[in-house]
C-alpha cells in the first residue's frame, strides 16, 4: 500500500471526527436531546427552539447597531415544511509514526490536508402538526449522497411519547459528537450506522426511555429471520442524567448463530460552567459454531468528557476514550486523549481546534500518530 | 385642508396598528413561538422542559409592570422585557439581535393575547432615584425588617425566609424568593428597575405590592438602596458551579 493509500485511509477513518450532536449543550443547561433536535435521540436537525438557542444563547458576539440586528432565524417555512443543514469544512494535521515490531520497522505517513466531512441536508415535513412528520436526513457527502435517516415521526403523544419507523439511528447510550470515540466506534452505534426498523420512547415525568426494533443489519440485506433490539432508560435533572443502554443483535451465518450483545451505563453531570459526560459499554461477541463449543470475546469501552464554559461562546474540553478489544489479552488496549478549545462567534457557525492524542499498540501503527484538527462548521 | 391633513393622520395612525400586529405576528413565529406556543398559551413544543414554564399570554397577567397589581402591562413594559430577558430563566434578551421596530411590534402582539381593555394608567413612571446614602441604607434595612421582607426573602436576602420553602406561583410552580446577595434580578438590577418591582408587586406570584406601604418616595428608595446593597462580590466558587442559563 502506499503512503498516498494509508494516508487517505486513515483520512476515511477520521471522517468519524464529525462532530454530529452535542450532548455536551444538553448536559450544560439540563436538557435532554428532543429539546434541540426534531430526532427525539438527538442528532440531526434542529428543533425551533434549537434554532433560537443557536442564536440567543451560543454566540460570543451579539450585535449592537440597529443595522447588524437582523432578527431571528425560524427554520420554519410556513406551517408545514422546515429545513435544516450542517457543513463542516475541516483541515486535519497527521503525525507521522513509526514503530518497531518484532524487528520490523512499522510507518505511518503524516500529513495534512483540507476536507469537507459533512454535508448534510434536512428537511422535515409537518403532515399533521405537532404530531407526524415525515423527516429525512440527506447525507450530501462526503464520497456521494446517501440517506442517513428517513422515518415517520409519530410525536406528541401522551407522556412525552413518540414513534418512529424507517431508517433510524438506534437508541444507545450517549449520542456523542465524535463517531471516533470508542464507545461509539467499538459498539458501532456512530453516525455512520443506522437501520430499518422501529423505535418507541416518552419522557415520562424525570425519566426517559426509548427502545428499537430493527433488521440488526446496519441497514444492509436483512436474513429476515432475526432481528435486532436496543433499549435505553435512566432518570434526568436539571443536574444530569443517570440511565444504561443494551443491544442485543444476533445473525444467522452458514457457520452458525453469532451473537452480539452490548451493555453500556452513562452519567452526565453539570456545575455550573463546568459539565461531565462518561459513559463504559460492555460488548459481548458469542460465535456459535456448528457443532463446535462457543467461543466469546469481550470488549470494554470506556469514555469521559468534561466541558467548561469560559465565558459565552468559549468552551473548553477534554474527552479521554479507552478501549480494550479483548479483555482476555493483556496490554492490547488502546486510548485517545482529545482537547478541544470552542467557539462559536456568530449564530449558526462553530470554530473548534482539537488536538488528539493517540496511543495503540506497536502494530497498529495507524492508530498511534497525534492529530491537530481545525473546523468550521455552519448549521441552522 | 386642516381637515383633510386630520383624516390623513388618522387613516395612516389607524393602518399603522393592523400592520404592526401583522410584523408582530411574522416576529413572534420565529422568535417566541418555540416556548410560548402560536397561541400563546405557553405551551409551545419547546416549553415542557424548562423552568419556570414560558409565561400564558391568554390570561393577560404579567409579572414585570409599571401598572397596579392585576392590571394589564402597558406596551413599554412588554418592550422592556423582550429587549432585557428575565434573568435566571429561559427568556432571552432580544435587545441585541431585534430591531426596534421589531421589538415594539411583537410586544404589542404578546399584549394583543390577552383580554381586550382600555390601556390602565401607569402606576411607576420615570423616576428620579435618590442618592444612596448610609442613612437611607439604614432607612431601607429597618423597612425591611418592619415589612417583613425576611419572612420570605431570609433575615439576610439570602431567598431562605421561612416561607420560601412553600411559596409557589399561579402555575403551581415553585416561586423561590429571590436571593438578594447574587444580585440578579429578574427585571433587571438597576435601582429603577428594583423600585418598580417593590411597588407593583409580581403578579402570579406571592410577591404582593408595596406601593401603599410605602407611600413616601424617601422610603421606598431607602429599601431599594439596602437591598441592592445586599449583593456580594460573586466569589470564583459562585462562578464556576453556581446554577445558571446560557441565556444569561
Amino acid at each position: 500500500m502506499t503512503d498516498r493509500r494509508i494516508f487517505s485511509a486513515l483520512l476515511v477513518t477520521l471522517c468519524a471526527l464529525t462532530a454530529n450532536a452535542e450532548p455536551h449543550l444538553a448536559v450544560r443547561e439540563g436538557f435532554l436531546c428532543s429539546q434541540c433536535h426534531v430526532n427525539r435521540t438527538g442528532g440531526g436537525k434542529r428543533t425551533a427552539f434549537g434554532a433560537n438557542y443557536s442564536q440567543v444563547a451560543l454566540p460570543a458576539w451579539r450585535p449592537g447597531p440597529q443595522s447588524l440586528r437582523v432578527g431571528v432565524v425560524n427554520p420554519n417555512l410556513g406551517d408545514y415544511v422546515s429545513l435544516g443543514a450542517d457543513l463542516r469544512v475541516q483541515h486535519v494535521t497527521i503525525e507521522t509514526v513509526r514503530t518497531q515490531f518484532e524487528g520490523q520497522w512499522l510507518e505511518a505517513p503524516g500529513g495534512n490536508t483540507l476536507r469537507v466531512p459533512q454535508v448534510n441536508l434536512y428537511g422535515e415535513l409537518m403532515a399533521v402538526r405537532d404530531h407526524l412528520s415525515i423527516y429525512l436526513d440527506e447525507k450530501l457527502g462526503p464520497e456521494g449522497a446517501s440517506t442517513r435517516e428517513a422515518m415517520l415521526l409519530l410525536y406528541g403523544l401522551p407522556f412525552g411519547g413518540y414513534a418512529k419507523a424507517g431508517k433510524i439511528l438506534l437508541p444507545f447510550g450517549l449520542r456523542l459528537a465524535d463517531d471516533d470515540a470508542f464507545i461509539r466506534q467499538a459498539t458501532g452505534f456512530t453516525f455512520g450506522n443506522q437501520d430499518l426498523g422501529v423505535e418507541l420512547g416518552a419522557e415520562p415525568g424525570p425519566t426517559f426511555l426509548a427502545a428499537s426494533l430493527s433488521n440488526g443489519t446496519l441497514g444492509g440485506t436483512d436474513d429476515n429471520e432475526r432481528k435486532q433490539l436496543v433499549a435505553t432508560a435512566g432518570v434526568k435533572a436539571r443536574w444530569g442524567r443517570v440511565g444504561a443502554s443494551y443491544s442485543w443483535n444476533d445473525a444467522t451465518r452458514s457457520t452458525g448463530l453469532s451473537v452480539r450483545q452490548v451493555g453500556g451505563l452513562f452519567a452526565t453531570a453539570n456545575f455550573g460552567r463546568l459539565s461531565l459526560l462518561s459513559e463504559a459499554d460492555l460488548i459481548v461477541d458469542t460465535e456459535r459454531p456448528k457443532g463446535e463449543p462457543r467461543t466469546q470475546i469481550f470488549q470494554l469501552a470506556v469514555h469521559a468528557e468534561a466541558d467548561f464554559l469560559v465565558v459565552r461562546g468559549v468552551a473548553l474540553r477534554a474527552a479521554f476514550g479507552y478501549h480494550d478489544p479483548d479483555l482476555n489479552v493483556a496490554e492490547d488496549h488502546r486510548s485517545r486523549l482529545a482537547l478541544t478549545v470552542e467557539v462559536f462567534p456568530i449564530p449558526f457557525l462553530r470554530v473548534t481546534a482539537t488536538y488528539v492524542v493517540r496511543e495503540d499498540i506497536p502494530q497498529r501503527v495507524q492508530g498511534r500518530g497525534d492529530l491537530f484538527l481545525v473546523q468550521l462548521h455552519g448549521f441552522l | 385642508m386642516r381637515l383633510l391633513l386630520i383624516v390623513l393622520v388618522a387613516t395612516a395612525a389607524w393602518a399603522a396598528e393592523p400592520l404592526e400586529l401583522e410584523r408582530g405576528r411574522a416576529v413572534y413565529r420565529d422568535a417566541c413561538e418555540a416556548c410560548h406556543g402560536r397561541e400563546g398559551d405557553g405551551k409551545g413544543p419547546g416549553a415542557a422542559n424548562l423552568t419556570p414554564r414560558p409565561r400564558n399570554f391568554v390570561t393577560g397577567s404579567f409579572k414585570f409592570r409599571s401598572t397596579a397589581t392585576g392590571d394589564r402591562p402597558l406596551l413599554r413594559d412588554i418592550v422592556r422585557t423582550v429587549t432585557s430577558g428575565i434573568r435566571g430563566t429561559w427568556m432571552p434578551a432580544f435587545g441585541p439581535i431585534l430591531p426596534a421596530s421589531d421589538l415594539r411590534a411583537v410586544s404589542a402582539y404578546v399584549l394583543a393575547f390577552g383580554p381586550k381593555e382600555d390601556p390602565p394608567d401607569q402606576l411607576v413612571g420615570e423616576l428620579q432615584p435618590l442618592a444612596d446614602t448610609p442613612a437611607l441604607r439604614d432607612r431601607g434595612k429597618a423597612l425591611y425588617e418592619t415589612l417583613q421582607c425576611g419572612q420570605c426573602h431570609g433575615p439576610e436576602g439570602r431567598g431562605d425566609g421561612p416561607a420560601a420553602a412553600t411559596a409557589v406561583d399561579d402555575q403551581g410552580q415553585s416561586a423561590a424568593p429571590l436571593d438578594f446577595t447574587i444580585g440578579l434580578y429578574k427585571a433587571g438590577s438597576s435601582p429603577e428597575d428594583v423600585y418598580r418591582t417593590f411597588v407593583t408587586g409580581l403578579d402570579g406570584t406571592p410577591m404582593p405590592s408595596y406601593g401603599d406601604s410605602l407611600p413616601k418616595e424617601e422610603d421606598r428608595w431607602a429599601l431599594v438602596h439596602y437591598v441592592r446593597s445586599l449583593s456580594r462580590s460573586p466569589g470564583i466558587f459562585r462562578w464556576l458551579f453556581a446554577p445558571r442559563t446560557s441565556w444569561e
